[in-house]
């Protein structure tokens, strides 16, 4: 926050994109992630069927953790697909 | 020593192709068979579901899940039995953190309290332009 006055010298599109994400996870505290609640952990896989990186989703390391674990589970029990095309 | 018991939850998926006399009789051999080593809390039986990918060109299945309690050494059996039943498509056993379930009860208490609380408070609005009223 103290770097507001300096960054009005450069261009505004750094503004735009550091929008900092927050981790859905701790944002709604869940206790844990559910392997069985397909619904919710499809929004963390790409169209082909790819655990989506943090860097996409915006969780943090230790709910990535428990995340890809959950879709891994998923993915065992026919929950999830381990491939789409 | 004292006995180490620990809650675990188990998901399996029953071929639905037999028929549903099969599927009953393999969901009740298998709750059957956890009740005898441990304590069964709870069996939820989700009924026949679309699979994400077909598992031997069948791309449905009978999915039951099932929390316990039991000793440790009862899942490796429990899986190894899974392994054997023909009619078995695919299970995991997992081991559910006690701490977790804790504060997953928890929090549930504290929403359906807040939940509560707003009610009352709505009902108890509600209720005072009547009083107003009279």
């Amino acid at each position: 926050m103290e770097n507001v006055e300096r960054d009005t010298q450069r261009p505004v599109r750094m503004n735009n994109r550091k929008r900092k994400k927050v981790c859905i996870f701790c944002e709604d505290k869940v206790a844990f992630i559910d392997y069985k609640d397909s619904a919710k952990l499809r929004k963390f896989i790409s169209e082909r069927g790819k655990i989506l990186p943090r860097r996409i989703s915006g969780t943090c390391a230790v709910h990535q953790r428990e995340l890809t674990t959950a879709i891994k589970r998923a993915r065992q029990v026919a929950l999830l697909p381990y491939v789409t095309d | 020593m004292e006995k180490i018991i620990n809650s675990y939850e188990t998901l399996f998926i029953v071929n639905a192709e037999n028929g549903d006399e099969a599927v009953k009789a393999t969901v009740s051999k298998f709750t059957g068979l956890i009740a005898e080593n441990g304590t069964l809390e709870e069996v939820n039986e989700w009924g026949k579901r679309r699979l994400a990918y077909p598992i031997d060109d069948i791309s449905e299945g009978y999915y039951v899940v099932a929390t316990f309690k039991s000793e440790p050494e009862f899942p490796a059996e429990l899986e190894r039995v899974f392994n054997i039943d023909e009619s078995i498509m695919r299970s995991v056993v997992i081991k559910l953190d006690e701490k977790k379930l804790a504060k997953a009860a928890a929090a549930k208490e504290a929403k359906a309290a807040a939940e509560a609380a707003a009610a009352a408070a709505a009902a108890a609005e509600a209720e005072a332009p009547a009083t107003d009223a009279e």
